[in-house]
């Protein structure tokens, strides 16, 4: 089993520990200043929330945190419980068994991460409100009345947000579980089939008990995106905290008030990161060892085969087919594809390149912030590492706000050095340009980044680094040779959903885009507010096009991960 | 310095099921509307305005007590948009929907699929008891230390120049600032709109309040 867990080295080790001293300051300035991007906005929010008064508390605490926080709740929950049965489910279903379009279904069922939560709640609305095509027919056939004559579930209440959202966010769940039953060996379900065990035992005894750190990873990053809903939820009429973060600084006046009610929010968030990590701990047991033999997929025939099938297509009709038809259907009914608006051309070229450099700066940043703990696991680098996952915790709105005053306080920075320098004004360096936007995108989303190469390297055995050592491998080496390479599917998956959380991405990008600037969800968001979405389809339809793609690659690449890269697992 | 540039007004009932022709706000409060009456969310800044501009009028007392009315009446939790409101008074949900008139027109012109729910409905200008109605504005505002100012003016005359006040009477279907622009044929259809003369410092001084007023009647709740 493994060599040293405890990190006391061997005499053969001590030459490279002693070149170890240099990496670990490195380590500590990665942390330290990692922690600093995240850190900034941060204090700027506690500092609003400090220098204001809390004359608003009693009214807030009387009238609108009980509803906000029993709404959020509620909604939370919803959306925990979809995600958690439609991702566990599919995955087992696709990983275990053999059943007519499995194929397809396998690069069909993470699609819906490509539909914004507010598109499929505006599409949700046109289809399933009184007004739209199924109520209409029905009201028809029936000779029924609205208001009264019969009853339908409300697609504008917090049931419906419920299922818009959980049915968009649920591939969150179901691609953690896809990768960790995909890794699963077969010894376990082997030993238990040879037992007598039916596939249903199999799941209740094995899988699922296995999947259940998945499980806890996935479901908290469906939330936490659940969390900085707002479109949806404001569209749908729910009063969630973060609809209230943003109603109680724009209506009620108070910026203090806004900035108080998302600290508190942010004690909500670390129980979900804590969540996160626990899920993380568990699967941590599991590491150590090679030769993954994976499970023979049983061939389902029949009714049962066809169960499966509709019980996986079900979910990506629901979170993929259904938006993107009635987007497409909508694109060409009212001529968007033949009255084809060459500005879209611009704006997807935006989009693509802010999610690009986005997406390259948090995987750097993520890797920088992962590492040192590896190499220096003290207590201090765990905190940093910490800090600087608090960015997604941040309802967007707000983190715009937070980075506004020490992205000017940069650029004021170097316009003085300028001056003394060359005496010429720079202007907003940072604050007027797309900087802000990559800024903003990478300390929101660096958690994921941290979160997907902390996941891998807890599953590469330090058996790795110490035989890399022996073999006279530096610290960099290490990183480059051995590191790197485990933790591809790790940093594949950390980029997709990256850069799929970029093309999406709306509170910030409308805040902190420069002038002149739009990206295709502020294109769509222009229409949504003057009350004619539709006008937007083409745009919509953009998004889910360019997010595809990454998808279907990155499918593609999981599936057909060599056995080297493999991450090691738990035979043995 | 702030400008106008256009107003739009808010109300929009059932052709079918209602008659009357006039109505003032204070109406929407009335029991007969029991149930009946759909609107958006209370803190929208569209009836935050509202809100504001009955509390600015009537003070805080009474129009807490209009407000509790106007939610009693209410067919559904507040949600949606202005254009949602239309699309249920039309579908019969509702009889009366609140929302801003310009809504209505691009339905009726613009989206030959939505033009159905239009026909379904009609505009009425709600008034206050003094014959005014509250009106939406955009504007236009200028930075005391803008470094170009020149060109700056040069843009907001260009605004309230005649060219594109025609622009935002006939592609945006709102009531034009400037004297002499036509209002476009489908919103001159609703009757002569008499703006509510209350200034807008006085609407935006009660802003909070209208929002606090919302949160104690649990309007979206």
């Amino acid at each position: 089993m493994s060599l040293s867990r405890s990190h006391t080295y061997g005499p053969a080790l001590r030459g490279a520990v002693a070149s170890l001293s240099a990496v670990k300051i490195l380590a500590f300035a990665i942390a330290v200043s990692v922690a600093t991007l995240v850190a900034f906005p941060l204090a700027s929010l506690a500092r609003l929330a400090a220098i204001g008064d809390a004359d608003l508390w009693p009214h807030l605490a009387a009238y609108v945190l009980p509803v906000a926080l029993l709404q959020t709740a509620l909604l939370l929950l919803g959306v925990a419980a979809i995600t958690a049965v439609a991702g566990v489910s599919t995955a087992w279903l696709v990983s275990t068994f053999q059943f007519p379009g499995r194929d397809t279904l396998l690069w069909m069922l993470p699609l819906p991460l490509a539909i914004p939560t507010y598109i499929a709640a505006y599409v949700y609305v046109d289809i399933l409100d009184a007004a739209g095509p199924l109520q209409t027919a029905l009201r028809d056939l029936f000779g029924w009345r609205a208001g009264g004559d019969y009853w339908f579930p409300p697609i504008r209440s917090l049931g419906g947000a419920v299922f818009v959202i959980g049915f968009v966010l649920y591939p969150y769940v179901y691609l953690a579980a896809r990768a960790m039953f995909q890794t699963q060996c077969a010894i376990f379900t082997d030993a238990a089939r040879t037992l007598g065990a039916r596939p249903w035992r199999l799941m209740r005894d094995i899988s699922l008990p296995l999947a259940r750190p998945a499980l806890a990873v996935g479901v908290a990053l469906a939330l936490l995106e659940t969390l900085n809903d707002i479109g949806a939820s404001e569209y749908l009429g729910v009063q969630t905290l973060t609809l209230s973060v943003f109603t109680t600084w724009l209506n009620r006046g108070s910026l203090a008030g806004a900035a108080q009610i998302a600290l508190s929010m942010l004690a909500l968030v670390a129980g979900l990161i804590a969540l996160e990590r626990y899920g993380r701990r568990r699967r941590d047991h599991q590491s150590g060892a090679q030769d993954p033999r994976m499970a023979e997929r049983v061939v389902l025939g029949g009714g049962w085969g066809w169960l499966a099938t509709l019980t996986c297509l079900a979910p990506v009709t629901l979170g993929f087919l259904v938006p993107a038809g009635f987007l497409l259907r909508e694109a060409i009914l009212r001529g968007l594809v033949a009255g084809f608006d060459h500005d879209l051309l611009r704006h997807t070229a935006t989009t693509v390149a802010l999610a690009v450099c986005a997406t390259v700066v948090v995987l750097m940043l993520g890797i920088a912030a992962a590492l040192p703990l590896r190499a220096v696991p003290r207590p201090f680098v765990l905190a940093c590492l910490a800090v600087a996952t608090m960015g997604y915790a941040i309802p967007g709105t707000v983190l715009a706000l937070g980075l506004l005053s020490p992205l000017v306080a940069v650029d004021e920075a170097v316009n003085w050095l300028s001056m003394r320098v060359g005496g010429t004004h720079v202007g907003l360096l940072l604050a007027g340009s797309s900087v802000a936007l990559v800024v903003a995108y990478a300390v929101r989303f660096l958690s994921i980044s941290i979160g997907f190469v902390q996941a891998g390297l807890t599953r590469v055995s330090t058996e790795f680094d110490d035989v890399a050592r022996l073999l006279g491998a530096g610290p960099l080496t290490l990183v480059r040779s051995v590191h790197l390479p485990l933790l591809r599917p790790a940093l594949w998956g950390a980029a997709l959903l990256v850069f799929v959380d970029c093309l999406k991405e709306l509170p910030m990008t409308l805040l902190l885009r420069p002038l002149n600037v739009e990206t295709l969800s502020t294109y769509i968001y222009q229409f949504a507010t003057r009350g004619s979405f539709e006008e937007g389809a083409l745009a919509a339809l953009l998004i889910v096009a360019v997010g595809i793609l990454p998808i279907i690659w990155i499918v593609r690449q999981s599936e057909m991960i060599p056995t080297a890269f493999r991450v090691p697992s738990i035979c043995q | 310095m702030v400008c106008h540039l256009d107003a739009r007004a808010r109300h929009l009932p059932s052709k079918e099921r209602v008659t009357q022709s006039a109505i003032t706000y204070d109406e929407l409060a009335d029991p007969k509307w029991k149930g009946k009456i759909c609107i958006r969310s209370g803190q929208h800044i569209y009836n935050n305005a509202l809100f504001a501009a009955y509390i600015a009028k009537y003070g805080e007392a009474k129009a807490e007590q209009w407000l509790r009315g106007l939610k009693a009446n209410l067919a559904q939790k507040p949600s949606g948009g202005d254009r949602e409101t239309a699309r249920d008074v039309a579908a019969g949900k509702c009889d009366l929907g609140i929302g801003n008139t310009y809504y209505w027109a691009l339905m009726m012109d613009k989206e030959a699929d939505r033009k159905p729910w239009a026909e379904a409905t009609k505009v009425i200008l709600p008034t206050f008891a003094d014959g005014g109605t509250h009106v939406n504005v955009s504007g236009v505002v200028l930075a005391k230390h803008a470094p170009n100012k020149a060109n700056a003016m040069k843009l907001i005359e260009w605004l309230v120049g005649e060219k594109a006040q025609h622009m935002h009477a006939d592609l945006n279907y709102e009531y034009p600032l400037r004297a002499g622009i036509a209002i476009n044929p489908t919103i001159a259809g609703y009757g002569t709109l008499k703006p509510d003369p209350l200034s807008l410092a006085k609407i935006a001084d009660s802003k909070k309040a209208a929002a606090a007023l919302v949160d104690k009647v649990g309007f979206d709740n």
